[in-house]
């Protein structure tokens, strides 16, 4: 009846359990942006903008330190069936916590009073896309020139079929046992994000979450390159 | 879009509550890892299949469980329907504005939520009156009344205790026309996910923070456990980080406190 | 050259002298920002000069237009800064000592300024140093042109008010365009 997702050790686009999907990112992709990356992570395609930190008069404003808002949203156009434009509940809840995993990596003091937005769209969407959209904030903040202790990089972990796997696909997301996305600060060994739904025992759970800190580690290299690919090509102009 | 309603705690305050945690003591003069008084009185709106009240120290929510009927989702043909709403009531604190659920209600709806569904705490293939075509809908509805931190676990244990006490009328399909039936029953419950909350503060792992603690807090954690030991959601709140380590810590400790707490929501549905 | 990426650490602060943008976390040096590092093993100092321009802060030089003074404060906003990226309009105040008979900015002035400190969540500026002051000005009664009368005040031409600024060495007078007259 269940699904056979992972077949001889190959899951069902011919992945390893621990192999990430084709994940590339591109900086500095809006002009108008004080920052911007674009990244493709699977079928995932996400923009990411920044703007700010500028004034702020809103009620609510932070006196000691920059205000920080983030938006998360799906194309109508990104799902199978059409997305209604209006934020749903989901796209909510996602912005709030993707605020909350890039926010301890920034340093916001330098910036009394003021906000700093984060516009994330997501063109196509496909398993994990909180997780690419994290990712590709941390490094639009970085183009930004935001001041930061680290890059926040995210990935999920899963089961499926009794077996863990990082970087779950779409259909591992919807058929399988267990769903963890998780966020790392690796220089400070911190957790930024976690959430997980599903089941899985407490040693899951454990080995879950070293296998998304190997997979993290890969994927800040990733990031590390589309940044230098960025700034170097443009030291190179002068 | 904007960041959560925090209470200023003022840097003395502060001070002492960092002093207090530093003996082993809170600020209430409960330990670390103690709950704060729980009670929980189900069956308090006549009116509602299910309902329940909770009061965590001074957090009060109230849980009420509605049973409609409606057509299945395309992907869940033979499945019933959940829906969990979350207000949080102007009553709740002077910060509170009425209006439509803000992102905090949401996220705690959605969290409240994951844990009924993942635990699979209800069978909701049993909640099917004509397949395909008609299913029962669960509404579970949220209303924060009181506000003084751990939401999170004050409107999961009321919602858990509406549903377990939910008694409804069953519709029976006479020739495509349903009909009430005679006998009320209860939903087709086959597990339980307990949550428990931890937080962050300085250097401390607390559970269950009260408001004024999550206003200081680094970041808080949020687990459900089910019947057989299983982690079945998960999320972490708040603007600040955790370490590795104290997420294999919280994980553990919120073992040991869910089965406590377990007991406790147990006894309360034994005496329903 | 070496680019450094937002966290990335650069060395040891026993054996270094950081210099530029950086955060000193458990006796190491780690990058804040995209930065151009530059290590001089000889003098022992590692430079860390951000990539993009960054944004105003303390010690910066700007140019902002004054909104209204009410004393002790001039409110301003910062229109542009040396080599700064400026996303939005930022605000910031000039405290004017209330014992001073005059006030060295006008309303509708444009000043050059330098930041010193922030306060209440403002950017706190001051025009005291050489230099700095007032670069553009009317009248502020009348709105007629200013010509300058001698150090740190300036006369109007259309009503004859002395107005007593703190002008900058390349202070140019400007007027509104309408002169208002009330008789």
């Amino acid at each position: 009846m269940e699904n056979q997702l992972i077949i001889n050790g190959k899951r069902s686009d011919g992945r390893g359990p621990t192999d990430l999907r084709p994940l590339k990112i591109d900086v500095g992709i809006i002009k108008n942006a004080a920052g911007s990356s674009y990244i493709e992570h699977g079928k995932n395609k996400i923009i990411v903008a920044i703007y700010g930190p500028k004034d702020s008069h809103r009620y609510g404003m932070n006196l000691e330190k920059a205000t920080l808002r983030c938006r998360y949203h799906m194309s109508p156009f990104s799902t199978e069936e059409r997305k209604n434009p209006q934020p749903s509940r989901r796209e909510i809840e996602i912005s709030k916590v993707i605020r909350d995993a890039l926010e301890p990596s920034l340093i916001l003091e330098n910036f009394p009073k003021t906000m700093i937005d984060i516009f994330v769209e997501v063109l196509q969407s496909d398993g994990g896309s909180r997780s690419a959209s994290i990712t590709a904030a941390s490094v639009a903040l970085a183009d930004a020139g935001i001041p930061m202790k680290d890059l926040v990089e995210a990935v999920a972990v899963g089961k499926v079929n009794g077996t863990l796997v990082v970087d779950l696909n779409d259909i591992e997301d919807k058929e399988g046992e267990a769903d963890m996305p998780v966020a790392f600060m690796l220089n400070e060994n911190k957790i930024t994000l976690l959430q997980m739904d599903g089941k899985m025992t407490v040693e899951e759970f454990k080995a879950g979450l070293m296998m998304a800190m190997e997979a993290a580690k890969k994927i800040k290299e990733i990031q590390k390159e589309a940044l230098l690919k960025k700034y170097s090509h443009d030291e190179n102009k002068k | 879009m904007m960041p959560s309603k925090k209470l200023l705690v003022s840097a003395v305050r502060k001070e002492q509550i960092l002093k207090s945690l530093a003996q082993g003591k809170r600020v209430d003069n409960r330990g670390l890892l103690d709950y704060r008084p729980l009670t929980i009185t189900p069956n308090i709106i006549d009116k509602a299949e299910g309902s329940a009240l909770v009061k965590l120290g001074d957090t009060q929510v109230i849980a009420g469980v509605k049973i409609g009927v409606g057509t299945p989702f395309p992907d869940t043909p033979n499945e019933g329907i959940l829906i969990v709403n979350a207000e949080i009531l102007p009553t709740a604190s002077e910060y509170q504005e009425p209006g439509p659920p803000d992102e905090d209600a949401i996220e705690l709806a959605r969290v409240v939520d994951r844990g009924i569904r993942e635990s699979k705490m209800i069978d909701f293939t049993k909640l099917v009156i004509e397949p395909g075509k008609r299913v029962y809908t669960v509404y579970v509805d949220i209303s924060v009344i009181g506000m003084d931190g751990n939401l999170f676990d004050a409107s999961s244990y009321a919602a858990v205790v509406a549903l377990l006490t939910t008694k409804y009328y069953p519709l029976i399909n006479q020739n495509g026309t349903l009909v009430k039936g005679s006998e009320k029953v209860s939903l087709p419950v086959q597990d339980l996910g307990v949550s428990t909350t931890f937080a962050k503060v300085d250097n401390y792992i607390i559970v269950d923070p009260t408001w004024e603690e999550e206003s200081i807090m680094e970041a808080r954690l949020t687990i459900v456990y089910d019947k057989s030991g299983n982690i079945c959601a998960v999320q972490k709140g708040g603007n600040g980080a955790l370490l590795v380590d104290d997420v294999l810590n919280i994980i553990d400790l919120a073992k040991s406190k869910s089965e406590e707490m377990r007991k406790v929501l147990e006894g309360v549905i034994s005496n329903a | 050259m070496l680019i450094a990426i937002p966290g990335e650490k650069l060395g040891v602060i026993e054996a270094f002298e950081p210099r530029g943008d950086f955060i000193i976390k458990d006796g190491n040096i780690y990058a804040t920002k995209l930065s151009d590092v530059k290590v001089d093993k000889k003098q022992k100092i590692i430079e860390i000069k951000p990539l993009k321009k960054g944004f105003v802060s303390v010690g910066d030089i700007v140019i902002s237009r004054v909104d209204y003074v009410q004393r002790p404060f001039a409110f301003v906003t910062i229109v542009s800064a040396l080599n700064k990226d400026l996303a939005a309009d930022i605000k910031g105040m000039i405290y004017v000592n209330p014992d001073f008979e005059y006030s060295p900015v006008v309303e509708g002035s444009i000043i050059r300024a330098k930041v010193i400190g922030t306060s209440a969540g403002m950017l706190m500026l001051s025009v005291s140093e050489p230099g700095l002051g007032v670069l553009e000005s009317y009248c502020n009664y009348c709105g007629g042109p200013l010509v300058v009368r001698g150090r740190n005040s300036a006369k109007c031409t259309w009503c004859g008010m002395v107005l007593r600024l703190k002008l900058a060495p390349d202070f140019k007078s400007k007027a509104l365009p309408h002169r208002v007259m009330l008789d």
